[in-house]
């Protein structure tokens, strides 16, 4: 009397291959369980019992023994749930053999026997593409997406077993509305009042994928300015969207109702947040972090300077390589994380701002204060920009701004040509072939040597005005192949040497 | 500076400034009657000129001392840093401190020496500056070094650095430090300190390799307060080194100034009291030319001739009224980010402009111009 159901597990942004085995047979009346179940996996055997019991079933006052192969690494969450209570039924003969052989199966149960969604469905359901799965109701959506097999799946799990045994129906699943748009309605950049070169900086950043730190005074429309940004973004291409979704589903960030996640995702976390919670971790599935939640599209990282220096430390590995690899004693994954950073911090801890003669803190704050933020992160944001307050002119201007439809058409263009060019966005241009793709007229090597020679710019620093200088070109009316002096001088300003002192 | 290797004066005088059991004071009394080369032999063979300034066993302990001292050290030391030594006896010695009661016997110098020969007026104030403290120190230091007044300082955090810096910018400029020569302090001023060393001067009364201690800095302040003419005081909390300096200077006859600033600001509660105390206050540059007893004629005079036009005319009309960032620059221009980036660009360029933070100012040349021209 023994039974065997094909299941899934999560760690990290991957699935795993579980295979649930049931055994009852004679002894003691009991239940356990083997293969490094974690605590919420071990509870299963409560809730099974009970939703067995609740939906009619019989549950064997028999010695049951389950084991989750393979036994050597630890399964997690409570997906496993449907999965053993089938293969209870099945090893009781309270379920025909024939009706699980070919699925694979996930799902959580409640006590009175309904089916319950998870977290990771897509990921799960990726370890067997061609397989048909039974998948709470919630995942099928994002279960098409990944397998070409069928999906089934019903509320509970008195229909499971009846559809299972041929005499129920599968529940119906909404008709299909995956393959269409959804119209993104976020704030609108027209609401954003003055500010022409941060919304300049917002446009740049959107189209050549350029880090972007705002710096300001509170109150100066930071924060309003970012959470602008994914909407200037174009639609993800479709296996970065595939990515994106799984690494959400992983997590447990609620999926937009069609399942694909097809918009630049946007993630803001407070600035208490831990290490693990920004580049991910936690004991045992090391869930993704935000930055692996943020892939593909924008992270926002308000009062940058709040942040414990550790963790913003910990956002370099990301930057450089567009992953983060987690290592536990017990397991190593490796998780996308190509995101955008966009900052926002104060310029000091008064917060009266930049303006001479304005800053009431003394020097040592004022450097304590930035020098959190200081080096290798300050370094790698291509465009800095300091923002101020709006006069009352502009607040109460009645002339909208630009919107964000217009500029995102802009944006798409350039993208579009930085894309033809090489094959990725302009921040992305690899050092090697900067040449190739961002050449210089004689005019504007002047002006970059000239700011070399003055100090003003680092050899990491003039690569990157040269990429910005490429965005800013891309994004006229009429795109230059050359950049030319005016492009540079523009990139430069772009790029405000904060509380370092040029003097 | 060409390296230049030290002459046997000069590595003798750096070794008996070095000994511990010489005292300042005494070391001034033998350097009156004797040059240093020849004090040295004194010591070694005993002769009565240098013994009778000593106890026996005093004595003692400065033979063995200067016995075991390795004097070829010293001399490739001073090399290294390519520091000069002067006694209280030599000519180059400053006229200010030659009377002084409490001169130093030997002067360690880093640097254009010909800068003491001219006239010097102090910038001190906390190391806790505000902003606006530090502009003021620059400003002032520029003005200052530009009417060719030396500014002294003692290249400390805050109000020192600022008017060093100021004042290297248009003119020359002397720190007064409390350590040896061979290091800088505080570390995070190395560059400052380079570029000191390098075209002004930096004086230290200690041998190289002595590390700072807090009680230095206030015998440093004495050397600050009686090397310049006047003490302007930028910003000072109630306690502080600054007003070590401005009350070593009142003991010197020193004329001693302070720069106002609201009683609400606890950085300026200091120099508020020097003034109510009767500092005269500093409310621009020309309190200090005028306390100098300089005219107008010394002022300095515009400094750039290029000529502006276009976009730049409006900016630099805007500018006079107030500091923009490049934001409020185009709102103001009404016109496309390139056209007003590259009008700022060419404005920075001949510097009649300045950026700091990404606001933009008039500088101080223009600002001037701008006066006289009314």
């Amino acid at each position: 009397m023994i039974a065997s159901v094909t299941s899934a597990t999560i760690l990290g942004a991957r699935g795993y291959s579980v295979q649930v085995e049931v055994h009852v047979g004679r002894g003691l009346p009991g239940f356990s369980m083997l293969g490094l179940p974690d605590e919420a996996c071990r509870e299963a055997r409560d809730r099974v019992r009970a939703a067995v019991l609740s939906s009619g079933l019989n549950w064997p006052d028999q010695k049951i023994t389950v084991n989750l192969a393979p036994p050597h690494h630890r399964k997690t969450g409570s997906g496993l749930d449907l999965p053993i209570a089938l293969g209870v039924l099945l090893a009781t003969q309270q379920l025909p053999a024939d009706g699980v052989a070919t699925s694979c199966v996930i799902g959580e149960l409640g006590l009175d026997g309904s089916i319950r969604s998870i977290p990771g469905v897509a990921p799960m359901v990726g370890v067997h593409p061609q397989a048909d799965w039974i998948v709470p109701a919630d995942g099928v959506r994002e279960a098409q997406l990944v397998t070409s097999g069928k999906v089934r799946s019903t509320a509970s799990l008195r229909e499971l077993v009846d559809a299972l045994a041929g005499i129920g129906d599968w529940g119906t699943v909404p008709p299909g509305i995956q393959n269409e748009h959804t119209v993104d309605l976020g704030p609108d950049l027209a609401d954003v009042r003055g500010q022409p070169v941060a919304r300049f900086a917002l446009e740049v950043a959107a189209a050549g994928g350029h880090h972007l730190l705002f710096i300001g005074p509170p109150g100066s429309g930071k924060t309003m300015l970012a959470e602008r940004l994914p909407y200037l973004l174009p639609d993800l291409p479709h296996d970065l969207s595939l990515e994106t979704t799984m690494v959400q589903s992983a997590a447990g960030v609620r999926l937009p109702p069609g399942g694909l996640v097809r918009r630049p995702p946007f993630r803001a976390p407070h600035h208490t947040s831990t290490a693990p919670a920004l580049v991910g971790g936690g004991a045992h599935h090391l869930r993704p972090g935000e930055i692996s939640i943020a892939h593909g599209g924008v992270l926002f990282l308000d009062e940058m300077g709040q942040f414990a220096p550790a963790v913003i430390d910990c956002l370099r590995e990301a930057l450089e390589t567009g992953s983060i690899s987690i290592s536990r004693a017990q397991h190593h994954v490796t998780l996308p994380a190509r995101f955008q950073l966009v900052g926002a911090t104060n310029p000091c801890p008064c917060g009266e701002g930049l303006r001479p003669g304005a800053c009431r803190c003394d020097e040592r704050s004022r450097r304590r204060y930035l020098g959190r933020l200081s080096g290798p992160i300050l370094d790698r944001f291509d465009l800095r920009v300091a923002v101020e307050r709006s006069q009352v002119g502009e607040l109460m201007a009645t002339e909208p701004s630009e919107s964000s439809a217009i500029v995102a058409k802009r944006v798409e263009k350039a993208r579009r040509l930085a894309f033809e060019r090489s094959g990725g966005t302009n921040a992305d241009i690899p050092q090697s072939e900067i040449d190739t793709f961002a050449p210089l007229s004689t005019a504007a090597v002047r002006r970059l040597r000239a700011e070399l020679d003055a100090g003003h710019l680092t050899g990491r620093g003039l690569h990157r005005v040269r990429r910005t200088s490429r965005t800013i070109a891309d994004l006229e009316a009429t795109p230059n192949e050359i950049i030319d002096e005016r492009h540079v001088e523009i990139a430069l300003s772009l790029r405000t040497a904060i509380g370092v002192e040029r003097q | 500076m060409t390296v230049r290797a030290p002459s046997n004066a000069e590595v003798a005088a750096a070794a008996l400034a070095s000994l511990t059991a010489m005292s300042p004071m005494r070391l001034r009394q033998a350097l009156s009657e004797r040059e240093p080369e020849g004090l040295w032999g004194d010591i070694e063979v005993g002769r009565a000129n240098i013994r009778r300034l000593f106890s026996n066993d005093k004595f003692r302990q400065l033979q063995t001392e200067a016995h075991r001292f390795d004097i070829e050290a010293t001399r490739a030391q001073l090399s290294a840093c390519s520091t000069r030594v002067i006694t209280c006896i030599s000519d180059d010695f400053p006229a200010a401190l030659r009377e002084d009661g409490d001169k130093p016997p030997v002067l360690f110098l880093r640097g254009d020496l010909s800068i003491l020969q001219q006239r010097m007026v102090a910038i001190v104030g906390t190391r806790r500056a505000t902003a606006s403290g530090r502009a003021t120190a620059t400003e002032l230091g520029e003005q200052l070094a530009a009417a060719g007044i030396v500014v002294v300082s003692g290249l400390a955090l805050g109000v020192d650095t600022a008017a060093h810096r100021g004042a290297m910018r248009c003119g020359s400029t002397v720190a007064v430090v409390g350590c040896g020569l061979d290091r800088c302090y505080p570390a995070r001023h190395q560059a400052v300190f380079d570029e000191m060393t390098e075209q002004h001067l930096v004086i230290s009364e200690w041998p190289l390799g002595t590390p700072p201690a807090p009680f230095r800095f206030p015998m440093r302040n004495r050397l600050i307060s009686a090397l310049s003419e006047i003490v302007v005081v930028v910003e000072s909390g109630d306690t502080g080194g600054s007003l070590i300096t401005a009350r070593e200077a009142l003991e010197r006859g020193r004329a001693v100034m302070a720069v106002p600033g609201s009683p609400r600001v606890a950085t300026s509660s200091g120099t508020n009291a020097l003034i109510r105390d009767g500092a005269t206050p500093v409310t621009s540059v020309d309190d200090v030319f005028d306390e100098l007893g300089l005219g107008p004629s010394c002022r300095p005079a515009p400094q750039s001739t290029h000529r502006v036009k276009g976009m730049a005319v409006e900016i630099v009309h805007e500018l006079s009224q107030e500091s923009l960032t490049l934001n409020q620059l185009v709102e103001r221009m009404s016109t496309s980010i390139g056209e007003v980036v590259v009008a700022v660009s060419e404005l920075l360029q001949h510097q009649i402009i300045t950026e700091s933070n990404g606001w933009f100012e008039l500088s101080r040349s223009t600002l001037v111009s701008g006066k006289e021209c009314q």
